[in-house]
C-alpha cells in the first residue's frame, strides 16, 4: 500500500491557497528579471528589502496575536514583490519599507489576516506611499541609468507617458519601444509583452477568473477608443492609454487579489468594469496622473456590496425558476 | 446646457470629492450610530431634506447679512435659527397630521437636523458662495454623499464582523481605521486637498 | 468570581473616567470630526479646546437646571441655540492664539455649537444630574477631548509640517501627507485601539487580582475542579 505523507486536508484537487501565491510569485520573478535587466540591481534589492519587509511584519503580527506562524503561507511575500514593482526604481528605501508596513500591518493584519482583509494589502500601502512622498512616487528614471543602491545620486528624472498624456500632448516614444518596456515608468509596469505573457499564464493556471483583468482592461480600452485624449486614430489612443501608468499591471496582479474582489463570475465582471471605468474617469479629471490603483482600491470596499446584491438577485432568479 | 453642466459639476463634487465624511470628516460621529439598513436610509432622508431646505433658505440669509458689518459673527446664530425653524415646522406638521410617521421618525428626527452636516452644508455654501440653484444641487448632492459613505460604513462592518479581528480593535477603531483607507482612496482619485 | 475590587475600582473613578478609562473621544466616539479634521496643528487643538470648554459647561449647567421640564422633543433646539451664542463668545476668546487661527480652523469652530459631546450627554445623561455634578461632567469631558486633542496634533504637526507651536523644528522625516484627513481616520483608529488595549489591561489587572486563574496544579486540598 503506498503512503504519502501531506498535509492536512487531504484533497486531490491540485489547487490551494499556497499554489496560487507560488504561481504569482514565480510571474513575479520574471517581472523582475525584466526589471533587473533594465534598471540594474536597484531592482533586486528593492525587491529584497521589500518581501523582508513584509514577511517579517507578518510574522511579527501574527505572534503578537497569539497565532501560529504559517510557514506555507506566501501571500505576504506576493504583496512584498508587488509594492517595488509600482513604484520608480531607485526610490528612497524609506517609501519601499513603509509601504510594506502600512501594507501588511494596517491594511492586512488590523483586519484579521490572511483571507479576510477587506482592501488589498499592496494597494493600500502604494496609496499611503504616494500620500506621503507625492514627489517622488510619479518620476522615474529613464531605463538603461545604473543607479546605485545605496547612495543618492542627482539622476535625470522624468514624468512618465501618463503625465503626457493628462495635458493633452501625445507622448513621445516609439509604440516598439512601449512593448518591450524601454521607456520611463514604475519598474515593473513598463515591461507590456511579458505583463501580456503573465496574465495568459495565470489564466491558464486557472489562478485568476479571466473575468476580471478582461472586464478591466477591456472597459479602459473601450472607453479609450470612445473618447480619446489625444487627437491619433483611436487604436493608437487605446495603446497609448493601456501602456502608459500603472493600467495593466494594475489589471493583471492588483485586482486579481482572490480575498478582496466579489466571488461571483457576473459580479467580477461587474467589479471590473465598474473599476476601468472610474480608473480612466479620474486618469482624465482627478489629480494623479494615474488613478487606477485607487479606483482598485475603492472598488474593494465595493465588493462586500456587490456580493450582497448579487446573491439578492441569483436567490431570485433561482425562486423564480423554481416557481415556473 | 451649460446651466445644467454646472449643477452637475457641483453636485458630483459635493458628492464625490468633496464628501462631508471622507474628505473633511463631518459626519464621523453619526456614522457609527445607524446599524441597519432601515435606520440608514431614514436618517439619510431626513438629512437630505434637512440640508435641501436648509440651504435654499441660507442663499436668503446671505444676502440679508451682505451689507451687515461682522457679519460672521451673526451667521452662525441665524444658521441656527434657521434650522431650529425648520426642525419644530417638521416636528409640529408631523405631530399633527402624521402621528404615525412621527413614532418612526421621532427619534431620529433631532439627531437628524442638529448634526455637524446640515450646519457644515450651510457654512461651507456661505463661504464658497454659491448661487439659489448651485446650493440647492450641493445640499442634495452633501446629503446623498453621507448615504453613499453610511451605505458603504454598513457593508463594511457587516463583513468586518465576520473577520478575525483583534479584540483591541473591535467596535470603533477597525470602523476609524475602515473609514480611513477609504479616504485615502478618494484622495488619491481626487488628487488635492481641500481647504477647510 | 470575587467582583469586590473591580467594582471598588469603577466606583473610585466614577467621576475621572471619561478621561481615560472611557475617553469621550476614543471610546464613545463623540466630538470625533474635530479630532480628526481639525487637528492639523496645536494651535488648533489650544483653540478647540478652548472653545469647546466655553461652549459646553455653561450648556451642561444649563440643561441640568432645565432638567426635565421641557418637553423631550425640544431640548437639543435650547442646548444648541445657547451653544451657538456662546461659540461667538468663544471667538473673541480664542483670537489671541495665533493670527491666522481662523482660517486654519476654518468651520470647524462654528461647529462646535453642534458637537456631539453635548448633544449625546446632554440629552442622555445631564437632566438627571444636579448643577455641580454636570458642572464637573463639563470640565471633566473637556479635558478628555484636550488630552486627545493635544496628542493627534503634536504628532501630526511634528510629522506633517515639522513645526511645533508655528515654529519650525528639525525633525527627520516629513510626511506632506499627515495633515490630510486620511492619517487622522488611520491615527484616531490607533489611538482608540490603544484606550481600549489599556482599559482591557486595567480591568483584568484589577480582576486577577483576587481572581487567578486555576490550573490543576493550583487547586487547594480538597477542591475538585
Amino acid at each position: 500500500m503506498k503512503l504519502k505523507a501531506s498535509y492536512a486536508p487531504h484533497i486531490r484537487y491540485s489547487e490551494n491557497a499556497q499554489t496560487l501565491m507560488d504561481d504569482t510569485v514565480i510571474v513575479l520573478a520574471v517581472l523582475y528579471v525584466m526589471a533587473f535587466f533594465y534598471y540594474g540591481v536597484v531592482a533586486l534589492h528593492a525587491g529584497l528589502v521589500s518581501i523582508l519587509t513584509c514577511y517579517l511584519a507578518d510574522c511579527i503580527c501574527t505572534k503578537l496575536r497569539g497565532q501560529k506562524i504559517n510557514f506555507r503561507d506566501h501571500s505576504a511575500i506576493v504583496t512584498g514583490m508587488i509594492l517595488p514593482l509600482l513604484m520608480p526604481a531607485g526610490i528612497h528605501m524609506v517609501a519601499i519599507i513603509s509601504a510594506g508596513l502600512f501594507a501588511i500591518v494596517i491594511a492586512k493584519q488590523v483586519f484579521g489576516g490572511v483571507g479576510q482583509n477587506i482592501f488589498n494589502p499592496a494597494a493600500a500601502g502604494f496609496a499611503f506611499t504616494a500620500l506621503c512622498f507625492p514627489g517622488q512616487m510619479f518620476s522615474y528614471p529613464m531605463p538603461f541609468d545604473r543607479l546605485p543602491i545605496l547612495t543618492e545620486t542627482a539622476s535625470k528624472l522624468v514624468r512618465g507617458p501618463a503625465y503626457a498624456l493628462k495635458f493633452g500632448s501625445i507622448p513621445t516614444n516609439d509604440l516598439v519601444d512601449m512593448l518591450l518596456g524601454n521607456f520611463a515608468g514604475p519598474m515593473g509596469a513598463t515591461n507590456i509583452l511579458v505583463i501580456l505573457a503573465c496574465l495568459l499564464f495565470l489564466i491558464f493556471r486557472k489562478t485568476v477568473r479571466w473575468q476580471l483583468p478582461v472586464s478591466f482592461l477591456g472597459t479602459a480600452a473601450l472607453y479609450a477608443f470612445f473618447f480619446p485624449r489625444i487627437s491619433l486614430s483611436p487604436l493608437q489612443s487605446v495603446a497609448y492609454e493601456l501602456m502608459s501608468g500603472m493600467v495593466l499591471f494594475v489589471g493583471v496582479f492588483v485586482i486579481t487579489d482572490p480575498v478582496t474582489s466579489p466571488k461571483r463570475d457576473s459580479s467580477k465582471l461587474l467589479y471590473g468594469i465598474v473599476a476601468g471605468l472610474m480608473a480612466m474617469l479620474f486618469r482624465q479629471y482627478g489629480g494623479f496622473e494615474d488613478s487606477s490603483i485607487f479606483a482598485v482600491l475603492l472598488m474593494n470596499a465595493f465588493a462586500p456590496l456587490i456580493d450582497l446584491i448579487s446573491e439578492y438577485i441569483h436567490k431570485a432568479v433561482r425562486k423564480g425558476g423554481r416557481a415556473v | 446646457m451649460d446651466f445644467l453642466y454646472q449643477i452637475l459639476v457641483v453636485f458630483v463634487t459635493a458628492l464625490v470629492a468633496e464628501n462631508a465624511l471622507f474628505a473633511r470628516s463631518l459626519g464621523a460621529g453619526e456614522i457609527l450610530n445607524y446599524r441597519r439598513p432601515k435606520q440608514i436610509l431614514l436618517f439619510s432622508a431626513v438629512l437630505i431634506v434637512v440640508t435641501t431646505l436648509s440651504s435654499v433658505l441660507t442663499v436668503f440669509i446671505n444676502l440679508a447679512l451682505a451689507e451687515v458689518q461682522n457679519a460672521y459673527l451673526f451667521r452662525p446664530i441665524l444658521f441656527i435659527i434657521c434650522i431650529t425653524i425648520i426642525y419644530v415646522a417638521a416636528y409640529l406638521i408631523l405631530h399633527f397630521f402624521f402621528p404615525k410617521l412621527l413614532s418612526f421618525v421621532g427619534g431620529i428626527l433631532p439627531y437628524a437636523t442638529y448634526n455637524c452636516l446640515s450646519i457644515g452644508t450651510l457654512l461651507l455654501i456661505s463661504s464658497k458662495r454659491l448661487s439659489l440653484i448651485e446650493s440647492w444641487s450641493f445640499g442634495i448632492g452633501t446629503g446623498m454623499g453621507f448615504m453613499a459613505a453610511l451605505l458603504l460604513v454598513y457593508v463594511g462592518r457587516r463583513k468586518l464582523t465576520l473577520s478575525n479581528i483583534p479584540k483591541s480593535f473591535k467596535g470603533l477603531p477597525i470602523t476609524l481605521i475602515y473609514i480611513g483607507l477609504l479616504s485615502l482612496a478618494i484622495y488619491g482619485l481626487v488628487g488635492h486637498q481641500l481647504p477647510s | 468570581m470575587k467582583l469586590k475590587r473591580v467594582r471598588r475600582y469603577r466606583y473610585a473613578t466614577r467621576y475621572i473616567r471619561p478621561i481615560l478609562g472611557n475617553n469621550v473621544v476614543l471610546s464613545a466616539g463623540l466630538a470625533l470630526p474635530f479630532v480628526i479634521g481639525a487637528s492639523t496643528s496645536m494651535n488648533n487643538a489650544l483653540a478647540l479646546t478652548i472653545a469647546i470648554g466655553i461652549v459646553n459647561i455653561p450648556t451642561m449647567i444649563f440643561a441640568s437646571l432645565l432638567g426635565k421640564k421641557i418637553p423631550q422633543w425640544l431640548r437639543l433646539p435650547c442646548y444648541v441655540l445657547l451653544a451657538s451664542a456662546l461659540v461667538v463668545v468663544s471667538r473673541f476668546a480664542v483670537s489671541w492664539i495665533a493670527p491666522n487661527i481662523f482660517d486654519s480652523l476654518g468651520i470647524y469652530l462654528t461647529l462646535l455649537a453642534v458637537n456631539t459631546i453635548l448633544l449625546v450627554r446632554g440629552k442622555q445623561v445631564i437632566p438627571q444630574y444636579n448643577f455641580y455634578r454636570a458642572a464637573l461632567d463639563g470640565v471633566v469631558t473637556t479635558v478628555s477631548f484636550g488630552i486627545v486633542m493635544f496628542v493627534v496634533s503634536l504628532c501630526r504637526e511634528l510629522v506633517g509640517n515639522n513645526t511645533l507651536w508655528g515654529d519650525a523644528i528639525n525633525f527627520p522625516i516629513k510626511l506632506p501627507g499627515a495633515l490630510l484627513p486620511a492619517f487622522g481616520f488611520i491615527l484616531v483608529g490607533l489611538l482608540a485601539a490603544w484606550a481600549k488595549f489599556f482599559r482591557r489591561l486595567v480591568i483584568r489587572y484589577n480582576l486577577r487580582k483576587d481572581n487567578p486563574p486555576r490550573t490543576a496544579a493550583k487547586l487547594p486540598e480538597g477542591e475538585v475542579e
